[in-house]
């Protein structure tokens, strides 16, 4: 049916689901995986842009919700109404998908590759079971970016099991270092990096090879992966052309300074070089663009989509929804906008003295003491609804949160693996992101991939 | 009936989608998406606040604003400038021009949403509905030559995979990857090197190979139940075989030999029958260098985009301005907004503009031959854009930020054409809403002189779900919760 | 579909003994060749243009710049490699395509694989053969071919081949000499087909 737009408005229509409903749907159903970290994400009702286009399930909802009723008053019924509706027509009810995590407005069909393995008696792979053989083969495409040769196979087949673990390892440790995964690691710090114009140190928005670099070190070799937030440290190539790293402290020549002229002391990873704010910041008093882009990039978070929404109600209860100081009188505390500004803004204030690009002077990508002071006197702010005193507290409090590991052992997986976790792969998965936790070390994260059912069994 | 963006406004039936087309009623209809990346403000093009009624405030400056015009025909009014200017005078009577309301600032973020109208069609792009529709046994149903979020695929699952975007990544060269042999080898006297001995041998192999070692193999036998490698098998028993019947390979081909710059005789290729034609309307579509890279990227994207549909391989087509700069286009608008907008309009009017005129002079063929109709009358062009500018101009070469409020050109037979509809407001520069029946705008009466309107002013323009659903009803493509802008259409509802 | 049958027979009758009569002999269905249990989860991945070039780097002993050309002036390797599973920083493409094939995806890796084969076929004929090394004509001795097929089982898919796959091999020989070529353009088609099977392609 179509439906002819008659009235062409964001209608502040009280019946609309507000930033409360998250806490209300993990309030009702507490021990819902869907509530980890005490709220649900706004997917669980909402289209994947976000709000207000609604899934299956928040329309079910809507349904039940009377216009110009508080929602809050009404909420509790409405999802008790449609526990036993299927929304998504996955074959599971809506109460099914909320108790085992899954999303009841997104279908969710068990994979074809997740069905039981009966029989295993095939004369080549060890179907259905860790097959150290195929995996050897992956991990040499994977790592090495070539097949095993003929005799190279016939050699590890020949060994025993315990030589084949190590031998697996041994490629993996030997592929490392490879000029193919150097290029792997450099395609994967491009997709976080995002970059735009050409690679050159000249041009203010061009020198982003400096980050793709960091990207690299930082995620090989024994290094740190908390070093793409923290590192005040620069990487360079050295020999220049070799493809080999090293880290330097100091810009070691006038170039080099103008490339990367931020203080040591004010330098955090990614977030601070001179591509991120020139790019991010670009003349913008509030960094918005610039947290947005960590916060989806290397925590896995992306506020478009309504992820990782922690709303602060900076007006005291003046409007009936959380809303933003505005400090910039972009008009952001309005409803439509303060659904995503609530958390956003508060998020870029510990940024704010971070000076993108200077088209005057030769203040670009550094730290200016008073910017944007005359809108932020102060830049505490929060971050996942915590108050953040500064950017290095901002910075420590995203590397000890589980969205870090959680993200960067999504990026190692989804590189290798071509995809996303299958609902039966979800232990494992589990259980890399939270060893990623406790060592921080992509390498070893690597080793301990290779090791998986969802790597080696064919 | 109360619709819009609040009250239950969605795309969404309970229990799931339905779409229906009309595809066939009338042949299919053709879709090119151009992509004005970095944000194309209305106020600078089509919407424009006329100099003389532009309001000065201590504080913000003065309204942006220009010496407008109204060509004789148009009903819509331009800057007085003669790219726009010649743009009515030629198309006007296809044109329309409406005020929209962007959901975000992110280019990104916008730019999926201006082609995805915010998820309200299962996630479906324009593009990817266009070739579920009218796309079903084309080879390259949906190809995209965009960047950023124009080029961001849609997030239904269940869409066929048929109907996913193909990504050009140089439109110059894109030929040669629709045939697995043919132009690869100098031609020569020996039967490697015979193209049609070649050709011969090929078949002969890769019937062995897919009817017989695929399935002798111990990895085929093992692996026959991969999701990946049967729909690899699909493709070469389908697709594949269908762009190598088809002769896409030279026929997607606009460039010629220039002299032996390009030495396609000596590989046995001659290119599209129509390249004088394509290269005529765009020069800048040819490589100058062994790069590959044509000298002017939006014009090979126009010259792939006008095959593409001329041979019956596509119904969806994106194209991204990619800017004098390569990446900021329309978004140099934060270093010097009037030079930014007036340099890229003027781009991708004028491609456009040619666009138009192949396609107008092209005649459209169905299965029983040539039908007397053009394949303009069946095509539309939307000029797909994130967001506006900032609206007040600070003296000098000012920069701008990013604004919701802006509005959009799309230019198709299919609509009703030569229509304006909003109204800019020279008191803020916002472009008013408008009656979504009638037209009649809806003006910001009673908000102060320099003072910006609240987005939640029901008088603000649509926003992207009625915009995307209009735009597929013109397209012949309906589904449940369509939100349409009747007084954008030639049918009545 | 293959079990339905063995699931039939597991479900089939048994012989009733008839009063008075012989002892009847136990019925013994007969041993069904249903191949081997293919794997449940199969969960395989396309190589990306890099590997693909690799590979034939390797398989073939090929310098990077030689596994393929178009037009003799554009590297194929990094024009397709979009389609397969490269990045385009120019066009915002940063990240693979990985959750779907590209319809050039297919035809642009047979490109690569015929160039290098190509490549290879030439060196071999110009000099000591190192992969090529069946002799020129049109005859071929089933030694000689299965030494060749032997040879680029080997270096293609670090295998032997089946013995039907030897078979199936060497019949395609008679069908390439009928449509004009001889005894290298066999193994270059041989060359050609198994660097593009989907054991070569995919892992």
């Amino acid at each position: 049916m179509i439906r002819l737009l008659l009235v062409l408005s964001l209608l502040p229509v009280s019946a609309l689901a507000r930033s409360t409903a998250p806490e209300l749907l993990c309030a009702q159903y507490p021990d819902s995986p869907l509530c980890i970290g005490g709220q649900a994400a706004c997917t669980t009702c909402h289209a994947l842009s976000g709000p207000p286009s609604r899934n299956p399930f928040g329309q079910q909802i809507r349904e039940q919700l009377s216009l110009g009723g508080v929602f809050e008053d009404e909420i509790e019924d409405a999802l008790r109404a449609v526990e036993l509706l299927d929304a998504d027509g996955d074959g599971a009810d809506n109460l099914a998908e909320i108790l085992g995590g899954t999303q009841p407005g997104f279908d969710s069909a068990v994979e074809p590759e997740c069905a039981e393995q009966a029989v295993f008696d095939n004369p080549w792979y060890s179907v259905g079971v860790y097959d150290p053989v195929f995996a050897f083969k992956r991990v040499t495409l994977d790592f090495c970016g070539r097949s095993p040769r003929y005799d190279e196979a016939k050699e590890f087949e020949a060994l025993g099991p315990q030589g084949r673990t190590d031998a697996l390892h041994a490629q993996l440790d030997a592929c490392l270092q490879s000029p193919y995964w150097r290029s792997v690691l450099t395609e994967m710090g491009v997709g976080v990096v995002r970059p735009n114009g050409p690679a050159t140190d000249i041009n203010v928005l061009g020198n982003w090879a400096w980050d793709v670099r960091l990207f690299r070190y930082a995620m090989s070799g024994d290094r740190d992966a908390a070093d793409l937030l923290r590192a005040q440290y620069l990487v360079v190539e050295e020999p220049p052309g070799t493809g080999r790293l090293a880290a330097i402290d100091e810009p070691r020549d006038v170039n080099e300074a103008y490339a990367q002229p931020l203080a040591r002391e004010d330098r955090y990873g990614l977030v601070t070089t001179r591509y991120s704010l020139a790019m991010n910041v670009m003349f913008a008093p509030m960094p918005r663009t610039l947290v947005a882009h960590v916060y989806r990039e290397l925590l896995g978070l992306d506020i478009a989509k309504s992820q990782g929404l922690f709303g602060v109600d900076e007006l005291d209860g003046e409007y009936p929804w959380d809303s933003p100081r505005d400090v910039d009188s972009l008009g952001v505390w309005q409803e439509g906008c303060a659904a995503c500004h609530a958390t956003l803004d508060p998020m870029a204030y510990p940024w704010a003295r971070y000076n993108g690009i200077d088209l005057d002077g030769d203040t670009t990508g550094t730290m200016i003491p008073d910017r944007a002071a005359d809108i932020l006197p102060e830049v505490d702010g929060t971050l996942f609804g915590e108050p953040i005193a500064g950017p290095a507290e901002w910075i420590e409090a995203a590397v000890a949160s589980d969205a870090f590991p959680q993200r960067i052992v999504t990026l190692l997986w989804e590189r290798v693996m071509r995809r996303a976790p299958y609902s039966c792969e979800s232990d494992e998965f589990e259980a890399l992101w939270r060893g990623f936790a406790d060592d921080r070390n992509a390498e070893r994260t690597l080793h301990r991939l290779i090791d998986a059912d969802a790597y080696g069994v064919p | 009936m109360l619709a819009g963006m609040g009250a239950g406004a969605v795309g969404v039936g309970a229990g799931g989608l339905t779409m229906r087309a009309r595809a066939g009623v009338d042949g299919p209809k053709y879709l090119i998406v151009i992509g004005c990346f970095g944000g194309a403000s209305m106020l600078d093009c089509f919407l424009p606040v006329d100099v003389n009624e532009a309001l000065t405030h201590e504080q913000r400056g003065t309204v942006i604003s220009y010496p407008t015009v109204q060509p004789s025909g148009s009903n819509i009014r331009c800057v007085d400038r003669n790219r726009p200017r010649q743009f009515l005078e030629a198309h006007a009577a296809d044109s329309v021009v409406l005020s929209t309301l962007s959901s975000s600032v992110n280019h990104n973020v916008a730019q999926a949403r201006s082609i995805n109208g915010r998820d309200v069609f299962a996630g479906r792009t324009l593009m990817e509905a266009v070739a579920s529709v009218h796309g079903a046994g084309l080879p390259l149903p949906n190809v995209n030559m965009g960047r950023g979020g124009y080029a961001q695929p849609g997030t239904d699952a269940r869409l066929d995979p048929r109907f996913r975007a193909e990504v050009v990544t140089n439109p110059v060269t894109f030929a040669l990857a629709t045939s697995g042999h043919k132009g690869l080898l100098p031609v020569g006297s020996e039967p490697a090197f015979d193209p049609a001995v070649r050709a011969a041998m090929i078949e002969r192999t890769r019937a062995l190979r897919d009817g017989t070692l695929e399935e002798m193999s111990p990895f085929g036998q093992t692996f026959a139940n991969s999701r990946l490698r049967r729909k690899l098998l699909g493709n070469r028993a389908g697709v594949e075989r269908r762009t190598e019947e088809l002769d896409l390979v030279q026929k997607l081909l606009f460039v010629d030999d220039f002299g032996g710059f390009l030495p396609l005789d000596d590989f046995g290729l001659s290119g599209s029958a129509e390249v004088d034609r394509v290269l005529d309307a765009f020069p800048g579509a040819r490589p100058t260098s062994t790069s590959g890279i044509a000298d002017e990227r939006l014009d090979a994207q126009a010259a792939l985009a006008y095959l593409l549909l001329r041979t019956g391989s596509s119904s969806a087509v994106t194209l991204t301005e990619p800017g004098t700069d390569g990446f900021l286009a329309f978004d140099q608008s934060h270093g010097n907004h009037r030079q930014a907008q007036r340099t890229h309009w003027d781009r991708v009017l004028r491609v456009a503009s040619r666009l138009i005129g192949l396609l107008q002079t092209a005649e459209y063929e169905d299965a029983n031959g040539p039908t007397g109709t053009s394949m303009w009358d069946r095509s539309m062009i939307v000029f797909a854009t994130e967001f506006g500018r900032d609206k007040w101009d600070l003296g000098g070469g000012f920069g701008t930020g990013h604004h919701l409020n802006n509005g959009l050109l799309v230019c198709s037979p299919l609509l009703r054409g030569n229509r304006s509809l909003g109204v800019p407001d020279p008191n803020n520069g916002f472009a008013c809403g408008f009656d979504p029946i009638d037209g009649t705008p809806t003006p910001f009466d009673d908000v102060p002189a320099g003072e910006d309107p609240l987005f939640s002013d029901p008088r603000q323009p649509p926003s992207e779900e009625a915009v995307f659903g209009t735009l597929l009803h013109a397209l012949d493509i309906e589904y449940d919760g369509q939100e349409v802008i009747g007084t954008m259409l030639k049918r009545t509802i | 579909m293959r079990w339905l049958p063995l699931l039939l027979l597991l479900a089939g009758c048994q012989l009733l003994p008839v009063p008075g009569a012989p002892t009847p002999t136990p019925y013994e269905p007969p041993v069904l060749d249903l191949g081997p249990p293919t794997a449940v989860k199969a969960d395989l991945r396309l190589k990306r243009w890099r590997q693909v070039s690799l590979d034939l780097e390797g398989a073939l002993e090929l310098p990077g710049d030689s596994i393929c050309n178009e037009l003799g002036l554009f590297p194929c390797t990094t024009l397709n490699a979009a389609a397969i599973g490269g990045i385009s920083i120019d066009n915002g493409l940063f990240r693979p395509i990985d959750d779907t094939i590209p319809v050039t995806a297919g035809p642009a890796i047979e490109r690569m694989v015929l160039y290098a084969c190509t490549e290879r076929r030439a060196l071999d004929e110009a000099g000591d053969p190192a992969v090529f090394t069946v002799s020129s004509g049109e005859s071929l001795t089933a030694g000689e071919g299965e030494a060749q097929i032997a040879t680029l089982y080997q270096r293609m898919l670090a295998r032997d081949p089946l013995p039907e796959e030897v078979a199936a091999t060497l019949g395609l020989h008679a069908g390439i000499v009928a449509d004009g070529g001889d005894n290298h353009d066999w193994a270059w088609m041989v060359c050609f087909a198994l660097g593009t099977t989907t054991e070569a392609l995919l892992f």
